[in-house]
């Protein structure tokens, strides 16, 4: 079962709402590496659609989740404070709706300071 | 005269063991705004050198200004060698973003202008090269000899038009070569690849609109 | 018309492509063949005149064309932003064994570039992190340099820059900073013009 794209996208969702809400979040970014990301914004631009990737990736292989999230933080908190709570957010979201922690392996990256 | 000065002053804090880790001071910014006016204004007047600098670093904003500071040069660039100006934006728009991802790489930061005239010129030549294989013509520009007499010449009114006149006037492909040579930045070696000359052509090729140029400014002044 | 001839019996046994090549290298090193021959040196004349002329054609149809629009920036900026130059993960601590928690190095670089440029009258140039970062609690050393508004007192400002950055990165960051590295240049205040980079 793969979270990316169709039937997933609702939980994508939720798990961005709920990262930017976490107090000292500014951003969430795409996790794409830069060539997929000029890929998809040439096709933007050509057709005037919004094909931004998903903002986090979450890929379940049998039965091991990986959720992959990128932020940029504000200037109002520690960054590892704001990454750790970050952290600890998503795990108990996932863990209430039934995700096995020990198998759910949640990385988050800092990618701007603001 | 601006002039710049250099003081290779180099001020070195002392290496000292967990001193910054717990030191209680007050950033100057107060309410914790990164970033001033006066240093908005201090990188559109920073050198070529320090926007590089900053820019390989990751700073987005130094970035802008090299693009704001070079495209003129670089647009004006495309549309000689491109013959119009309906691909040149599209040509260094690309050139800068490849900048972007190759700038990590250049060795000089100083020579950063140079640089990316000639990302834009190996863009131009690729583009000329596909126009010409989808043609599959040849896509030389014949120069108009009609307006383009020696009397015009001498009587330009100014010096940029008289060379702008001269520079039409040679035959292909010594306007690409000149081009290529003097503001594009390639070497022989390289006019030979993009034209599909061999150098000796080339050299001889630059060779003959050197002395075209230099006798015909000659008579003008 | 005055044909001129450029060939190597006028020009000492020289070529015009010679002195284009010597023009173009600044007269160095020193050729005292071509310094001390009155025909190459109005060859190169000439040639140095050629060479304004191209440059400053080039630069007046770079000023008549349409200015480079906004839409234009945006595109490229537009194109670039998600290569924020991340250089190496900085790992954070924590318990569980199913975090994968780090920030990048291009984070901690911008943090760096805008608190040394809010001191007044300085502009960050490059900076790095020297030391492995990517092990917690190995000491850093941060190496950055500046370049001062003229008048300054350079290691006034250097000292500012050097405090401003360590308060930046004791209270945001948990890294151990065993010291900042300032080297510091001054300059005018306007340092280029048109493009042409005076360094």
């Amino acid at each position: 079962m793969s979270f990316l794209g169709t039937g997933g996208e609702d939980l994508v969702d939720s798990v961005a709402d709920l990262v930017r809400a976490v107090p000292g979040v500014r951003t969430i970014y795409s996790a794409e590496p830069l060539a997929a990301t000029l890929v998809g914004a040439a096709i933007s631009t050509a057709t005037g659609v919004a094909s931004r990737r998903p903002l986090i990736i979450m890929t379940d292989h049998e039965d091991a989740t990986a959720v992959s999230i990128r932020i940029g933080t504000d200037d109002s908190a520690g960054v590892p404070d704001v990454a750790r709570l970050v952290y600890e957010v998503v795990a108990e979201f996932l863990r209430q709706l039934g995700f096995d922690p020990e198998f759910t392996t949640i990385d988050v990256e800092v990618a701007s300071i603001g | 005269m601006k002039k710049l000065l250099r003081h290779g002053l180099r001020v070195r804090s002392e290496r000292r063991a967990s001193l910054w880790r717990r030191h209680d001071l007050r950033l100057r910014d107060g309410d914790g705004i990164i970033g001033s006016a006066s240093s908005a204004a201090l990188l559109r007047e920073a050198s070529d050198s320090t926007l590089a600098g900053r820019a390989i670093d990751g700073d987005m904003a130094a970035f802008e200004v090299i693009v704001r500071r070079h495209s003129g040069l670089m647009r004006a660039h495309a549309i000689r060698l491109l013959g119009s100006n309906s691909e040149s934006d599209d040509v260094v728009q690309e050139a800068f973003i490849a900048a972007w991802q190759q700038l990590p790489e250049l060795r000089n930061p100083a020579a950063l202008k140079s640089w990316l005239m000639r990302i834009v010129s190996f863009g131009c030549m690729d583009r000329i090269r596909a126009r010409r294989d989808a043609a599959n013509i040849d896509d030389h520009d014949v120069a108009d000899s009609e307006a383009l007499t020696p009397e015009a010449v001498v009587t330009a009114a100014s010096r940029n038009q008289a060379l702008a006149l001269v520079l039409k006037k040679l035959p292909p492909p010594q306007g690409q070569v000149w081009e290529l040579k003097q503001s594009g930045g390639l070497s022989y070696e390289e006019i030979g690849e993009v034209l599909g000359l061999p150098p000796s052509t080339v050299r001889g090729a630059l060779s003959r609109a050197r002395k075209t140029i230099i006798q015909e400014m000659e008579v003008w002044r | 018309m005055n044909e001129m001839e450029y060939g190597p019996d006028e020009l000492d046994g020289h070529t015009l492509e010679e002195l284009s090549d010597y023009l173009d290298a600044g007269f160095t090193p020193a050729d005292p063949s071509i310094d001390d021959s009155p025909a190459c040196q109005m060859a190169l004349a000439a040639l140095a005149h050629v060479k304004t002329a191209t440059e400053s054609l080039l630069e007046t149809e770079a000023d008549e064309q349409p200015p480079t629009s906004e839409s234009f920036i945006a595109g490229i900026l537009e194109a670039i932003s998600m290569n924020v130059r991340a250089g190496r993960s900085i790992p954070i601590a924590h318990p569980s064994p199913t975090a994968r928690i780090t920030m990048t190095e291009g984070a901690v670089r911008s943090l760096i570039r805008g608190a040394g440029d809010n001191i007044d009258g300085v502009l960050v140039g490059r900076c790095t992190l020297e030391g492995d970062v990517t092990t917690i609690g190995t000491s850093i050393v941060v190496d950055l340099d500046i370049t001062v508004r003229w008048g300054e007192n350079l290691t006034a400002k250097a000292a500012e820059v050097r405090a401003a950055v360590a308060a930046a990165l004791a209270t945001r960051t948990d890294l151990v900073i065993h010291g900042i590295d300032v080297t510091a240049t001054d300059v005018y205040p306007v340092q280029h013009k048109d493009g042409e980079d005076t360094e």
